[in-house]
């Protein structure tokens, strides 16, 4: 069967830090993706599963109408759909307590995103990331996510990654680690990671040529943060291309 | 026989050939910046002087204050 867009899944590292002093990076943590769709519209969440057997907590966290970060913590009933009680601006992170059996739906007015079996979660990477004011020092930021291709039949041939011109795309740049499945951590996300030759937004060739079943390509995902720049939801846009029989 | 009828009860041969797809995958990674807006508050130096003509005997002692 060949490679469709859901093979294609952008994930988490195991150490996406929460600030600019803790561990970033390290080995693909398949449980926790970095994409969704945020809320367009301020509310509560709901979450629905596609099994019975999900009852466990799910913890949102993000921002209300005021920026603080909120946390609203509600259990699952399975197929029967429960609603949260906190109102959201914006989605920062989604986890379930256990791994999901099912697919967890949570939903604003429209699908955030989906916990697929064995998974627990999805995220935004670089968590509270700041900019100092007009005057103050540059920051350049590095958090690692991998493409991983869920596949266990077919590989991504020639793959390539490119970054789509669109969202954050001027102020950030991607970096592909010089091996598949590559752990690299850096001691804190200002440091830049020693496996990237260059960072670049053009189409690039993955390490290996093609990304095999189950295998993943880790992607250092880099965020220059000038002194005075505004605060913004936004987004950064990634192409993975390739061929598949 | 009147009407289509099929020519042979084999199937015609089939031609094999190599058949890759290119195919393409946009991601969105949903991103927030902060900013901060004062960062630069400095603790300033503050230099209390006393006037020349302060006298121990004197109650209008002038107190210069200034920061630098």
């Amino acid at each position: 069967m060949s490679i469709v867009a859901s093979d294609i899944v952008i994930y988490s590292s195991q150490n996406m830090p929460q600030d600019d002093l803790t561990v970033a990076g390290g080995d693909i943590n398949s449980g926790i993706r970095v994409v969704f769709d945020d809320i367009v519209t301020t509310g509560v969440m709901s979450a629905v599963s596609s099994s019975a057997s999900d009852t466990g907590n799910l913890t949102v966290i993000g921002r209300d109408n005021v920026g603080i970060i909120q946390t609203d913590t509600f259990q699952l009933n399975g197929t029967t759909p429960v609603n949260g009680t906190q109102v959201f601006e914006r989605i920062l992170s989604c986890s379930t307590s256990t791994v999901s059996v099912g697919t967890v739906a949570i939903s604003g007015t429209a699908l955030v995103g989906n916990i697929y079996p064995t998974e627990s979660g999805f995220l935004r990477p670089f968590y509270g990331a700041t900019a100092n004011a007009a005057g103050g020092a540059n920051k350049v930021l590095y958090e690692k996510v991998f493409v991983k291709n869920n596949s266990t039949t077919n590989a991504l041939l020639n793959a390539t990654v490119e970054e789509i011109g669109s969202g954050l795309y001027s102020i950030m740049q991607f970096g592909l680690e010089k091996s598949q499945n590559y752990t690299e951590s850096v001691a804190n996300r200002l440091t830049a990671p020693t496996g990237v030759t260059s960072y670049g937004s053009g189409v690039s060739g993955v390490a290996d040529t093609n990304i095999a079943p189950l295998s993943a390509q880790g992607t250092w995902l880099q965020l220059t943060l000038n002194a005075g720049t505004p605060a913004s939801n936004s987004f950064y846009q990634l192409q993975i291309a390739g061929g598949t029989t | 026989m009147l009407g289509f009828h099929a020519i042979s009860e084999q199937p015609f041969s089939t031609v094999e050939f190599i058949g890759e797809l290119i195919v393409q995958f946009q991601s969105i990674i949903p991103i927030e910046i902060q900013a901060q807006v004062n960062p630069n508050i400095r603790t300033l130096d503050w230099i209390i002087q006393l006037n020349n003509d302060w006298t121990l005997a004197n109650n209008n002692t002038v107190w210069h204050i200034k920061c630098q």
